[in-house]
């Protein structure tokens, strides 16, 4: 019987207007919005595969550690056209090196980025997007789902009940032997069969556009987070389906319940999910971007400081003539026993610079940790104002669903949290392995072996014998037999694990809330008295 | 007219005892309540954050001025941070403002950015301020569908419509008195909510409203209950279409979700699409190639050998200036760009009334986008004033270079905080906000016509069963 129920209900929506009115509208703006997800996709993508490339081109033969750039990245989750959450917004690709923390994971931009193109204050925007139209909303399936179809949700609930009461039909089928539960379940069972048609459809019309991209292709575990995001996005339309039949269940007229259900659409669609996200950006203050770049230029000014007290410290060797032309130009300064690249000069030199870079390295790695936890900080406190923003916009299941799916299609801001922690560790894993390998010494600023620089007396004989161009010469001439620095770790981003995500406290709320509703209506309408229409 | 007064009387007191009013009445007022509350936290805020970066700001330029050598190099080569000056209604159209940048970086050479004062926060999405926009655009239009899309289809379902009908009462009185009945109690729940606003703002935040805020308060008053009419207009004319309560629900809830969610987004999303973006970086690399070409050829041009790689010193002041000229067209040609592609977003969201009436809430207000505007305008005009400034204080030869007796001669002008220009805090008057805002409220003013007109001719032309 409760088949038989379902069969018909489910025939009675789908030849309504209303689904298709809905159905039609929400696949326009699922296309419309889709495509545009896909055009930033590709934008992303192209962007992460030119800075893959151009970085290996820049770094693929280093030969001291000084000179090591590494990328880290995360390709751009390839559902982002489903459900774009805020990964547009955050980092996919920071570069690092054994002095260069990849801040770029925290959202820092780029040296020549602050500097040239936006300055401190846009550092979390992707440069191609439009700083005058961030307003926008970003249109999508998982807004679509959250928008229309939970509308649609309402729209196919709200007179399941009361409209039967008000044409009398409910006291007739409840007169026969069929058990208000069968009703009930049949009724449920036949709207969430029209919700997984329309959810099908608005699907289908997403993938069809997305995969239209030679860029886009979806692997084994894409298709499985597919399935799950559809099958995510219908429980939580079954349980507002379950609440406009509560409603349905303890309203009179359909105007009522529709009245009702708007209100309370209103509140859960359009209230909570802004209100929540503007009250905790508020009440949990950020510094400004200014602060933040004052505070950066005091850690480089004490840097620098300290490399000055080292070479008041570390006065060069009597015997060696400073002014010399030993020296690439790639000293920070002066005369500080500090060189980041250096091809020829007398040994005393070279021993004089590795005591000093040795040292110098020493604090400028402490002091390169101040400055990511100066960002660290700064990351953590954004995060502080989403996990406010979420609890407060938990009273709405809107909410929950929004950051479900945004965990299934990993654009969820967690992974951009795991992917800088993951950076930070792997720049701490490149420091251990330089220092395991001498890179903070010698190796930093030479290939060269410690013995293949002449001693002064012999570099002063080269010299006379052909002056500059002759140790260019010998010197190059050794260089180029150096090889690359080898076995340098490699960054292999790891993303959340599935399970966490499955037992994410949205899931669980999702899963409890239709539950809930279902028993509610089922006691309100097992217990509620139905009369004929006279 | 008595029987016109006498329905608005009776359709009044018939609201005021439906639960549904009760209901809107309570959120209208509790989402205006905690929407000033918030807003006066934020204008708290921003306006700590405005004082604290322009009085760095202020400092580092005296210091720059007081420096002993390269002090007129300094002042000119380097920016000054211009600030967006907080709006004094932040719960108005504060939306606007929130999600758009607030500051410039200008020099006599060029104008950088625009860069957030205070970035948004990349881990929450775009959030909109519970403002007036929001609490009319969402939530009175709601609730004006609400009171009035069975406000016909309940009678005839009752039964009463075709009694009422048979009366000697004109179809338009009726139909006129429930449309004023729906709309009067609207604006008076909206006047409330609108006092205790202003009660608490004036308790509550630092900066009193100035005699131009209460103007704009007052002719706020003007799109608002035009943007409500439309929807109790609406809210009638779908009533008198449907014959079934449920039918004109369902309908009145989609047009309402077409007009505040599709065509907004809509108009963004073709904006996207229509009007294409140039890469920032791209732009910069055109820049600094160009840039390279104009330094060869001013070199050549003016027999200068000086092969320096360093930006102005020791170059001539007219090297700098044409170096610098295509930073300046590019980056003037990215910000067109953007703000092109924004007022053809808001040209094609004028489709919806809650999008008008937005815009002209922002107009009047001077926020959000064309608060922006102007702002972008003012920091160029800065730039300008600095400039000519500049080349009215340059002792030199433009095509001198800055070396020996020469710097010593550029360290000489004097230069005072008195002597360089304040920057622009120029605010439209109330006269030019009205005109901003006049086409807005004219077509608010047409949306509300039209549905006037087409409720009036169905229920002239309708038989009474529907």
């Amino acid at each position: 019987m409760i088949w038989i129920i379902a069969r018909r209900q489910l025939l009675d929506y789908l030849i309504t207007w209303r689904f298709g009115l809905v159905l039609a509208i929400s696949t326009v703006l699922v296309v419309l919005g889709t495509s545009l997800q896909v055009a930033t996709l590709e934008e992303q993508l192209e962007d992460y595969e030119a800075r893959q490339h151009q970085l290996r081109q820049e770094t693929g033969d280093a030969r001291t550690f000084n000179e090591v750039r590494l990328g880290v990245g995360r390709r751009p989750p390839m559902l982002g056209f489903l459900c774009a959450g805020q990964d547009q917004q955050l980092p996919h690709f920071a570069t690092t090196g054994i002095l260069y923390p990849p801040l770029e994971a925290l959202g820092v931009p780029t040296a020549k980025d602050r500097f040239w193109y936006i300055g401190w204050g846009a550092i979390q925007t992707f440069a191609r997007q439009n700083p005058l139209m961030r307003g926008l909303r970003k249109i999508d399936f998982a807004f679509a789902v959250a928008t229309f179809l939970s509308l649609l949700a309402f729209l196919l609930s709200f007179d399941s009940i009361s409209g039967e009461r008000e044409t009398g039909t409910l006291f007739l089928v409840i007169a026969n032997s069929v058990s208000r539960g069968a009703i009930l379940l049949g009724k449920l069972l036949g709207g969430m069969g029209c919700l997984a048609i329309s959810l099908a459809v608005a699907l289908n019309a997403a993938l069809i556009v997305g995969l239209q991209s030679p860029r886009i292709a979806l692997g084994t575990a894409d298709w499985i987070a597919v399935g799950l995001l559809f099958a995510v996005s219908l429980l939580f339309l079954s349980g507002l389906f379950i609440l406009g039949m509560v409603v349905s269940c303890w309203t009179d007229r359909p105007s009522t319940s529709l009245v009702v259900l708007l209100l309370i659409w209103t509140v859960a669609v359009a209230l909570i999910p802004n209100a929540a996200p503007y009250a905790a950006s508020l009440l949990r203050e950020m510094p400004s971007e200014s602060e933040y770049a004052r505070k950066y230029a005091e850690t480089s000014q004490s840097l620098q400081e300290m490399l000055d007290e080292l070479g008041h410290r570390s006065p060069p060797p009597s015997s060696i003539p400073m002014g010399a032309d030993f020296v690439n130009s790639e000293r920070i300064s002066g005369f500080i026993p500090y060189a980041r690249k250096l091809s020829w000069a007398p040994r005393e030199a070279v021993d004089w610079y590795i005591t000093g870079t040795e040292e110098g390295n020493r604090f400028l790695v402490d002091s390169i940790d101040e400055q990511w936890k100066l960002f660290d900080v700064r990351f953590v406190r954004l995060l502080s104002q989403r996990d406010l923003a979420e609890w407060l916009g938990r009273f709405s299941p809107v909410f929950s669903f929004s950051n479900l799916a945004e965990r299934i299609a990993g654009t969820h801001p967690s992974v951009g949290v795991r992917f800088a922690r993951q950076a930070k560790q792997f720049h701490d894993l490149l420091i251990a392995f330089a220092r395991q390998e001498g890179g903070l010494g010698l190796r930093f600023f030479t290939p060269l072996k410690r013995e293949d620089f002449h001693l002064l007396v012999d570099y002063q004989q080269l010299w006379d014998a052909g002056g500059m161009e002759r140790i260019r010469e010998i010197y190059e001439e050794k260089y180029e037999k150096t090889e690359p620095v080898q076995g340098l770790p490699v960054f292999r981003f790891r993303p959340e694990p599935p399970l966490d995500v499955a037992l994410h406290t949205d899931l669980i709320l999702l899963t409890l809330l239709p539950a809930l509703f279902f028993i509610w209506g089922f006691f309100t309408f097992i217990h509620r008295e139905e009369a004929g229409r006279p | 007219m008595t029987a016109l007064k006498y329905v608005i009387l009776r359709e009044i007191l018939d609201q005021l005892r439906t639960f549904r009013f009760g209901v809107m009445f309570l959120l209208i007022q509790t989402i205006a309540i905690a929407g000033v509350l918030l807003a006066i936290e934020q204008d708290r805020q921003e306006r700590a954050l405005y004082e604290q970066t322009r009085s760095q700001s202020h400092k580092e330029l005296k210091e720059r001025m007081e420096q002993e050598r390269g002090k007129f190099i300094n002042v000119f080569r380097k920016s000054t941070r211009f600030c967006r000056i907080p709006s004094s209604l932040p719960f108005v159209a504060g939306a606007g403002d929130r999600s758009l940048p607030g500051l410039f970086q200008v020099s006599a050479f060029r104008v950088r950015g625009p860069e957030d004062l205070r970035a948004p926060n990349p881990t929450i999405g775009h959030a909109e301020q519970i403002d007036w926009n929001f609490i009319c655009g969402i939530v009175l239009s709601l609730a004006a569908l609400v009171l009035t899309f069975d406000a016909v289809s309940r009678e005839r379902e009752e039964k009463t419509y075709q009694m009422v009908m048979s009366n000697s009462i004109r179809r338009s009185t009726v139909i006129a008195g429930k449309g004023l009945g729906a709309f009067l109690p609207l604006m008076a729940t909206w006047s409330l909510a609108v006092a205790l606003q202003l009660l608490l703002w004036n308790l509550l935040a630092e900066a009193p409203l100035s005699v131009r805020d209460w103007t704009v308060i007052l002719f706020a008053g003007v799109p608002i209950a035009l943007f409500t009419a439309f929807f109790v207009l609406l809210g009638i004319l779908i009533s008198l279409l449907f014959n079934s309560s449920g039918a004109c629900g369902t309908v009145a809830a989609l047009c309402w979700a077409i007009f505040t969610l599709v065509i907004p987004s809509a108009g963004q999303l073709l904006a996207f699409r229509l009007q294409s973006l140039p890469d920032p970086k791209a732009a910069e690399a055109r820049a600094e190639e160009m840039a390279a070409q104009a330094r060869n050829a001013f070199k050549l041009e003016h027999g200068i050998g000086h092969q320096s790689s360093s930006w102005w010193f020791p170059d001539p002041l007219g090297l700098n200036l044409s170096a610098q000229e295509p930073f300046e067209k590019e980056w003037r040609n990215v910000r067109g760009k953007w703000e092109a592609q924004a007022r053809l977003a808001r040209s094609l969201s004028r489709l919806s009334p809650v999008a008008t009436l937005r815009y002209s809430l922002e107009e009047l207000a001077n926020q959000g986008f064309p608060g922006y505007e102007e702002f972008a305008q003012q920091a160029a005009e800065y730039h300008r004033e600095i400039r000519s400034l500049l080349l009215s204080l340059y002792p030199l030869d433009m095509n001198e270079l800055i070396e020996g007796e020469a710097r010593k001669k550029l360290d000489a002008v004097p230069l005072t905080l008195a002597t360089f220009p304040a920057p622009p805090s120029r605010f439209p008057t109330t006269g030019e906000r009205l005109v901003a805002a006049a086409p807005d409220i004219a077509l608010l003013t047409l949306f509300a016509g039209l549905a006037f007109v087409v409720t009036l001719a169905t229920v002239n032309r309708q038989s009474v069963t529907g």
